[in-house]
């Protein structure tokens, strides 16, 4: 991965890449570029590659083709908070949430008062501070997936990248957690990359859409991806117009 | 009961040292077998420690005569055991990914592989079979003052370590996918896993024997999880339940002249039923 290319505030530049397994090649000839401050939605429906884009951005898949930049910040990931679409971790092990959202810090050489300090920040953030020397297991599951966002927000990223962060979780709580991911990214420029097999919420936070179709990927401001034709092939036409509307309502 | 453990104490002093020595060099590993779901792996482990154990038993019948004299050391029943038993953490630990055979069906095929050919090799070499029997009725052996002060070293060396690097262990045993996006080479930390467990189950194997190898390992992490309420005590709290509980069933046994490797995993089992059963009953 090419790491030394500095492009004012670009944080992430993927240049005609080619993403596969073996022979057998997921996506081709991507495009695109995250700045700071953008809030970017990657849609798509199951097995279109969805997860294969952000572990080549997370530099766990080598592309077959193109080049993938990362700022010179973010080169040694320190500055890049991952939420991961669920946590492997046996609920026999008991830990806190302190410990649990501390375990972000990895790779971070920081002093106690300071590692506290980013700890209350993170949990304040994501309203689990009341809940700092609780049981992780006895989180309810919207709390559970704060924790996550908590544990990826405490390294104080630049980037941060969340794969399918509200699956299974009601639609109050999914607002209420996407609510808190767009405050941080319009009031700490945050920039996000979230992957989500939900139009309706991608058009609705996003200001950037990568939408994947065919091996194809479609990307730039949702505002002109959201108009284009193939949406309509990826969602089809009924169920865009449904979610268009609802999209509306809910700004509105 | 504790002046009759001191009154034995120049006769059985080396065995006593290597038995405390290995019940903390295990348990200070074995709360990541048990992080990260893996108890089975290591009886499996210690049975591939047996089978090197009686390779190299089978070997030396199978020489002698010939001039192969350094096949008959001590070095090289520990090399052998210390090989399988890293040969059977590789295994259990990378296999398993793909394909149709999961890493417990995995665990289990080196479990019962060992166990067959361990028998199966020696079974007509009668000073083999009798040192196969030992290792798997768990005879605490002992060692002598170098290999105590290896296994002492080796406890060190194992605490400093998972001192020095347990957030990363933590978050590998927890969540592989997060370890792995922010920066760890998964592969590196499984490889160097997968070694030191090999090496210090192949060790523990030559004076513990299966039973008290795969309970020093397992037993004390278990109980510790029970009563830490995070997994960073356990690295602290599981070696010191090893050391008191192995001196403890030491000092049982030698009272009750019992054999003193049962003694201690039964001890620790019922230790780990009785803070189960209490944590049930408080949350009742």
């Amino acid at each position: 991965m090419d790491t030394t290319k500095p492009v004012d505030n670009t944080l992430v530049q993927l240049t005609d890449v080619a993403l596969g397994y073996g022979r057998f090649t997921v996506l081709r000839a991507v495009n695109l570029r995250v700045n700071t401050g953008h809030f970017w939605c990657i849609v798509g429906r199951n097995g279109e590659g969805k997860t294969t884009l952000i572990n080549s951005i997370l530099g766990m898949l080598n592309p077959s083709g193109g080049s993938v930049s990362l700022a010179p910040s973010l080169s040694d990931k320190k500055n890049i908070g991952f939420v991961p679409h669920r946590c492997v971790l046996s609920p026999t092990i008991s830990t806190t949430v302190r410990e649990f959202v501390s375990l972000g810090l990895i790779n971070h050489r920081c002093r106690k008062t300071e590692r506290s300090e980013r700890l209350n920040w993170a949990l304040d953030q994501m309203g689990l501070f009341k809940k700092i020397k609780d049981n992780y297991w006895t989180l309810s599951s919207g709390q559970r997936q704060r924790a996550l966002i908590a544990r990826a927000l405490i390294r104080r990223p630049k980037l941060m990248i969340l794969d399918e962060p509200t699956t299974g979780l009601d639609f109050s709580v999914e607002h209420s957690l996407l609510e808190c991911l767009r405050e941080l990214n319009t009031r700490h420029g945050l920039a996000i990359i979230l992957v989500t097999h939900d139009l309706e919420v991608a058009l609705h936070y996003s200001s950037h859409l990568a939408v994947l179709y065919d091996g194809n990927v479609h990307a730039g401001p949702t505002a002109e991806i959201s108009s284009q034709d193939h949406l309509i092939k990826v969602f089809g036409e009924k169920r865009l117009s449904q979610v268009r509307v609802t999209s509306k309502e809910a700004v509105s | 009961m504790v002046q009759e453990f001191i009154d034995s104490w120049p006769l059985f002093a080396n065995t006593y040292l290597a038995g405390w020595a290995i019940a903390v060099l295990l348990s200070c590993v074995g709360w990541m077998v048990i992080a990260r779901d893996q108890i089975f792996i290591g009886a499996a482990v210690s049975q591939a420690s047996t089978l090197g154990i009686a390779v190299a038993l089978f070997l030396s019948s199978a020489l002698t005569g010939h001039d192969f004299s350094w096949i008959n050391t001590g070095w090289f029943t520990a090399a052998m055991a210390v090989c399988f038993s890293i040969a059977a953490a590789l295994l259990t630990n990378f296999g398993g990914q793909t394909g149709r055979l999961s890493r417990e069906a995995i665990t289990g095929w080196v479990f019962l592989v060992s166990s067959s050919f361990a028998v199966v090799l020696l079974y007509h070499t009668p000073i083999g079979m009798k040192e196969i029997q030992e290792r798997l009725s768990s005879s605490i052996i002992g060692a002598d003052q170098g290999e105590i002060i290896f296994y002492v070293c080796l406890s060190l060396i194992t605490i400093a370590g998972m001192m020095f690097t347990r957030r990363a262990w933590i978050l590998l045993a927890m969540d592989p996918p997060m370890a792995e996006a922010v920066g760890l080479r998964l592969w590196r930390w499984e490889l160097s896993w997968s070694l030191w467990l090999g090496l210090i189950v192949g060790l523990s194997i030559r004076s513990g024997g299966t039973l008290y190898t795969f309970g020093c390992l397992v037993l004390p992490p278990l109980v510790a999880n029970q009563v830490c309420k995070e997994v960073s005590k356990l690295i602290i709290v599981s070696p010191l339940i090893g050391l008191v509980f192995s001196i403890v069933g030491f000092m049982v046994a030698n009272y009750y002249d019992l054999p003193p490797a049962q003694i201690t995993i039964a001890l620790l089992s019922t230790l780990l039923l009785i803070v189960w059963l209490g944590r049930r009953m408080v949350a009742f």
